[in-house]
């Protein structure tokens, strides 16, 4: 089955006509309409559950009315007079035949409110022969439903039409109760179910029932036998009703506790997260100190010595100054003032000369003596030469000094922050802790509950039980009160007739569901390990058909329900090509054909990578054509370039919005843009 | 000798200069200061003011003063006694020969006029030196080409860097 086209006229985003044309080549099996987000991607899922199904959502929590199906645009250029049509047209077709739908409405307004009335709906549908169109069948608007659901089963439509925001819900489509049946409906043991159930299951309007029904015997006694036979089964449906209810509150209650159980698991560490916050409170406290320290050895550095460094460049300039003066000035070596005074004193030079007042030598020797120690300048040079040079001592390795102080501080710094950090998180996580004595109360009540019920289902089991061997008693009773009749022979024979064929069928049934079930969870594991390369993950299926996914630990694998997103939609997403396999598959076999049949379901996804990362997203998406005939996506334009299906695809289409529009058209493109 | 003496009375920081100097010392708070003591900050900011040749005048606004007593200034007045001498030597070195220059820096202020002039010139090289510091420490944040995590020790280490001979 491919779909061949959509026609989507004012149809809620859509203003005016819009038609898609999938592709129906072989090879080129992919359809792709990309768009940016809030264009309107997912209104054209919503046009196919629409046209198919007459609904706009599975989303239970959403009604119809909560939908417009009118353009709003549409709806605002109406008046009190003007009529308007909404129509979704989608042609299917087979190897056989093309199915035309076409669904309509006509909408007044509510003028001046911007409120659209529905007043006509109308569903059509044609069936032709391939290539003959033109003629063909136009199917009774009343039976276009059924044929519509034969065609493309709603049980099945959460596997063929998905929208990605529900992918990672609890379940696929968020129909968690209907798996199995889904199941089941697919892989064709519901018609067994259905068989069974008419044949006996149903009780006292069952076939067996009614055959039992029509022999008759004579007297009170048999008379007397027959109404106690209907009161122990009219017990029996009544305890199979109580035991109904029993298993929907156990659920429930299983339900509750593995989420107490949940709840629990994440926070287990609590204890760990105390004694590892008093740690780190003790340990904050000693960074701190060490903070503060390494901070005083820095500052005090810093203040000690940076100048003496940092004066270095007029040291130096000061220290050649001097020398250059003293070099040229310098006093005679170890020669005192002292001496001089002596000299002029004794009146004579050491070398003879006489020393007369105001005379040259005089000038010259007292010259001489000002360059003597301890004359001011002498001594001042000598002693700026020694603090220059003690600066320079001290500073010898300042800079060192100041780097490794530095250093200590910084790393210090980040030590006590990352521990201030690691803090904050854990006494935020510690605030979300809720009261686990609550909690462990909660669960084991659920479980006191869980314990009653099943005692009170087996006690009702028991009782079930009970009846059918009383039942079984009264009707060999009741045989031997029987009227020797031809008439009660027939029904005799009915009846062991159909009792033969329900227990053939019951044998059947249970052998035929188990093996599927094997072979659907094998399936699935080789899906799962084929699209994601995971070792150390597996997932499986529970007898519910509920898909479960399995980290490997130490003790084997173990079932892991705090999913990621992408985990979520991985696990789906095998699940859904395995039931897409299988019933591909199964209808193989039912052909008799030993070929893989390729006429299975289309696949219609919408967004359904929003939210994996892009080797994912390649994983996922190269299987999507192996699995389907006919594949059709609406994606955000970002992701395409990470699904790697540019071979596969043999017809592709943009979404163009005008940001000064309230409205999207659809624009054939040659190829991906 | 000379027969005027310097650094031998308390230390004043006005206006401006005392809100900067305020914001660079922080006492007994090692986290955030970034001197020991009020009384470090002056020969640092001479040093740094002299070498950029930056002077500043004298800001009154009414800002709490800001002082460093005679008891602080004379330990380390011997240093600052140094680091006037270099002041001495060199600025004049620029207008006079060498040999005058380092003769003046030796022989001191011989008289008032002297004294001041010298004083202010001090003065005037710290304030600059400290609106530098204040530039370079508190105003400045750090970035991340910086070698260092923690503002203040990055602050402190690109001011090394700049001054440090290399």
């Amino acid at each position: 089955m491919k779909f061949k086209s959509i026609r989507m006229k004012n149809f809620m985003r859509y203003k005016g006509e819009n038609t898609i044309e999938f592709s129906c080549d072989s090879k080129k099996n992919v359809t792709v309409v990309l768009g940016d987000n809030t264009v309107g991607k997912t209104t054209i899922a919503q046009a196919f559950r629409w046209g198919l199904y007459g609904a706009i959502s599975m989303d239970r929590r959403k009604s119809d009315e909560d939908y417009l199906l009118l353009n709003n645009d549409v709806l605002a250029m109406m008046d009190a007079n003007s009529r308007a049509e909404v129509l979704v047209e989608i042609i299917a077709m087979d190897e056989e035949k093309t199915y035309t739908i076409l669904r309509q409405v006509q909408y007044t307004r509510a003028f001046p409110k911007m409120i659209a009335k529905e007043y006509n709906k109308k569903l059509t549908m044609h069936v032709a022969e391939n290539g003959e169109e033109k003629t063909g069948v136009e199917i009774d608007s009343n039976k276009a439903d059924e044929v519509i659901n034969e065609l493309f089963p709603k049980d099945l439509s959460h596997y063929f039409l998905f929208d990605g925001e529900r992918w990672n819900d609890v379940t696929v489509g968020g129909v968690r109760e209907n798996i199995k049946d889904s199941v089941h409906i697919l892989t064709g043991l519901s018609s067994y179910q259905k068989a069974m159930w008419h044949l006996k299951d149903m009780g006292s309007n069952s076939v067996i029932r009614k055959f039992k029904g029509k022999i008759t015997g004579n007297g009170n006694m048999y008379d007397n036998l027959e109404a106690e036979r209907r009161q122990k089964e009219r017990d029996i449906e009544k305890y199979m009703e109580q035991i109904q209810n029993i298993d929907v509150n156990l659920q429930n209650y299983a339900r509750k506790i593995a989420e107490l159980e949940l709840q629990l698991e994440q926070n287990k560490n609590t204890e760990i997260l105390q004694s590892r916050n008093k740690q780190l409170h003790i340990l904050k406290n000693s960074q701190e100190a060490q903070c503060v320290n390494n901070y005083k050895v820095l500052v005090n550095e810093f203040s000690d010595k940076a100048y003496m460094l940092f004066a270095q460049p007029m040291i130096d300039a000061g220290l050649k100054m001097v020398k250059a003066v003293a070099g040229e000035r310098r006093d005679i070596p170890h020669m005192r003032q002292a001496s001089i005074d002596y000299i002029l004193k004794s009146g004579r030079c050491i070398c003879g000369t006489k020393i007369m007042p105001d005379s040259p030598e005089l000038e010259c020797l007292m010259e001489q003596r000002n360059y003597l120690p301890p004359a001011d300048i002498g001594s001042l040079l000598g002693e700026f030469e020694r603090t220059a040079n003690r600066w320079n001592n001290r500073t010898a390795e300042a800079k060192e000094d100041f780097l490794e102080a530095a250093n200590q501080v910084d790393r210090s710094v980040r030590a006590y922050e990352e521990t201030c950090n690691e803090l904050a998180a854990i006494e935020k996580q510690m605030d979300e802790q809720i009261d686990f004595g609550e909690i462990r109360g909660k669960i084991r009540y659920c479980k006191g509950e869980e314990q009653r019920l099943s005692n009170q289902k087996g006690e009702l089991k028991g009782r079930i039980e009970n009846c059918k061997k009383r039942i079984e008693q009264i009707e060999m009773e009741m045989k031997e009160q029987e009227a020797k009749s031809e008439e009660n022979k027939k029904w005799r024979e009915r009846v062991e007739l159909a009792e033969d064929l329900y227990g053939r069928m019951s044998k059947d049934f249970a052998e035929k569901e188990q093996k599927i079930f094997l072979e659907l969870n094998q399936q699935i594991q080789n899906n799962f390990s084929r699209m994601f390369n995971a070792k150390d993950k597996k997932i499986e299926l529970d007898k519910q058909y509920n898909i479960q996914m399995l980290y490997q630990t130490e003790n084997g694998f173990r079932e892991e329900k705090n999913l990621s997103e992408g985990e979520k939609i991985a696990r789906n997403f095998a699940f859904i090509v395995t039931i897409m396999e299988y019933s591909r598959k199964k209808k193989a076999q039912k052909e008799c054909r030993d070929e893989v049949s390729s006429d299975t379901l289309p696949i219609v996804l919408d967004g359904p990578f929003s939210k994996l990362g892009d080797e994912n997203i390649h994983l996922i998406a190269k299987v999507l054509p192996e699995v389907s005939e006919q594949v059709i996506i609406f994606m955000l334009r970002k992701d395409w370039e990470y699904t790697g299906l540019d071979n596969y695809v043999g017809a592709s289409y943009s979404i163009d919005k005008d940001a000064q529009k309230a409205y999207a058209s659809i624009r054939k493109t040659g190829g991906i843009e | 000798m000379a027969s005027y003496e310097f650094f031998k009375s308390d230390y004043k920081f006005y206006g401006k200069h005392a809100r900067m100097v305020s914001e660079l010392c922080y006492l007994n708070d090692y986290q955030h200061t970034y001197f020991k003591r009020l009384v470090d900050i002056i020969p640092m900011a001479a040093v740094i003011g002299f070498r950029l040749d930056r002077k500043a005048e004298a800001d009154y606004a009414p800002v709490e003063t800001k002082t460093v007593f005679l008891q602080q200034m004379l330990n380390i007045k011997e240093n600052l006694d140094f680091i006037l001498q270099m002041m001495i030597m060199l600025e004049n070195a620029q207008q006079i020969p060498q040999e005058e220059a380092v003769k003046k820096a030796f022989r001191g202020a011989q008289t008032k006029e002297e004294f001041e002039q010298y004083q202010d010139m001090f003065d005037s090289y710290v304030r600059g030196g400290i609106e530098e510091l204040y530039e370079r420490l508190v105003v400045r944040k750090a970035d991340s080409d910086d070698d260092f995590y923690e503002n203040k020790t990055a602050n402190l280490m690109v001011l090394l860097e700049r001054f440090a001979p290399r």
